[in-house]
């Protein structure tokens, strides 16, 4: 105990775990720089479209700035993709009103990594396509499918990030998988590109 | 227990192929920045972030900026060489102009200084020297009729662009007012796409703090909350911790 009195006292920022420990709390620039990418990654495969995804960063951050003395150490991660969920969420509302009333989105191809051109265009492809086969899928399954599949989250974690049981993760997981192999079955006959594969 | 995943169970399939391709979408370097400065932490930040391009960038400045600075060093050598020959000319110019009046008044008194004796000596030797000097200066009133192209014409279209500048962010400005941040973000979407050079950028940058403060304590509820409570001190996969 007087150990755990003289570690908080050297270190001013610290916070006590669950299990009694002391954890510093790390400073928001830091945990912006290391989960901006899972935030955006996240908010597009949710549906956010692309002009609107710098917004829809800032907003889950400023959640994130707002909450961040009392989230747990060590749960950040889980608390924003809880958070990123959610905005996507009323994000894809707007966005479906907006394009009843003729807005369309252009899909951004400004992703591509570093490798040759082809290959930068061949991957800008690809998540194109992803997100046109996600786009198919009713966004509860979406959802648990790009939580699991794309974030690679535990069945345990998607349900505490959703707040629902883990019955129901494994059954939208599962229709989810059963859509999203019929919509690229489909877009494989569609697609020359596809049929080449 | 959990079910495999289609990238590590069909790792050539096609699904395959595309899931690895959303695995391999990073935030750019742009949204990074952007939402450090929505946060407060701008300058630091992209500082830190783009620390790394920043140094290349700038040691490619260097060797470009050294290797210009050679040029021009060796450029005014050259000039200097170059109005050096031409010395004698130069000082007749100027050694005349000075005392104008002064060479004829005291041409030939007795109380007369040194250095305007010099002065006449050195006139009345290059003067036709002087002559030609005269005639190769360029004329004053070419240089006088070409400096208005020299400025930009658009002062009209400046102050145009300046006007509708202040009308959207104006717009903007109410929208925040009346808390509808989204209307405000969305004007200030526009203002950024229309204005490449905006000279009201930090009110745009303050207007869209205040926005998107605004938009957030819509978004701020319970899942989160929710989220807190129950994953307290849990990792999750892949955390850098």
């Amino acid at each position: 105990m007087h150990g755990l009195v003289e570690s908080m006292g050297t270190l001013p920022f610290t916070r006590v775990d669950a299990r009694g420990n002391a954890c510093p709390i790390r400073p928001l620039q830091e945990l912006v720089r290391d989960y901006v990418s899972h935030v955006y990654r996240l908010l597009r495969h949710l549906g956010v479209p692309s002009g609107d995804l710098d917004d829809a960063c800032q907003q889950v951050f400023l959640v994130l700035a707002r909450r961040h003395a009392t989230i747990n150490p060590g749960s950040e991660r889980a608390f924003l993709s809880s958070v990123s969920a959610r905005i996507a969420s009323r994000w894809r509302r707007t966005h479906r009103r907006r394009n009843e009333s003729g807005n369309d989105d252009v899909p951004d191809q400004t992703c591509a990594p570093e490798p040759s051109p082809e290959q930068q265009l061949e991957l800008a492809e690809a998540q194109r396509l992803l997100l046109q086969v996600l786009d198919a899928l009713p966004d509860t399954q979406r959802e648990v499918f790009v939580l699991f599949e794309i974030e690679e989250l535990t069945m345990r974690d998607i349900s505490d990030v959703l707040a629902i049981p883990q019955g129901t993760v494994a059954s939208r997981l599962r229709m989810a998988r059963s859509q999203f192999h019929q919509a690229v079955a489909q877009l494989n006959r569609a697609t020359p590109a596809g049929r080449s594969r | 227990m959990n079910p495999y995943r289609v990238v590590e169970q069909y790792p050539r399939s096609f699904e395959a192929q595309l899931l690895r391709a959303g695995r391999a979408v990073k935030a750019p370097n742009a949204t990074l920045e952007v939402t450090m400065s929505a946060l407060g932490l701008g300058a630091t930040a992209a500082a830190s972030a783009s620390g790394a391009a920043h140094a290349k960038v700038w040691s490619w400045y260097g060797t470009v900026s050294a290797k210009w600075m050679a040029v021009a060093i060796l450029a005014a050598s050259g000039a200097f060489v170059a109005t050096r020959l031409h010395a004698p000319s130069a000082a007749s110019v100027e050694k005349t102009a000075r005392p104008s009046a002064a060479p004829v008044a005291l041409a030939d008194g007795p109380e007369r200084p040194e250095w305007t004796r010099a002065a006449v000596t050195v006139s009345k030797a290059t003067a036709p020297l002087k002559a030609t000097v005269v005639e190769t200066l360029p004329p004053a009133a070419p240089k006088a009729a070409r400096a208005p192209h020299e400025k930009p014409p658009s002062g009209l279209e400046s102050a145009d662009s300046l006007g509708a500048e202040v009308a959207l962010i104006d717009a903007a400005r109410r929208a925040v007012d009346e808390s509808q941040g989204g209307r405000a973000l969305a004007l200030l979407r526009h203002y950024d796409r229309q204005f490449t050079r905006p000279r009201l950028a930090r009110e745009a940058a303050l207007l869209r703090a205040r926005a998107l403060e605004q938009v957030a304590h819509e978004n701020e509820a319970k899942p989160a909350s929710a989220s807190s409570s129950s994953l307290s001190g849990q990792n999750l996969p892949g955390e850098p911790q």
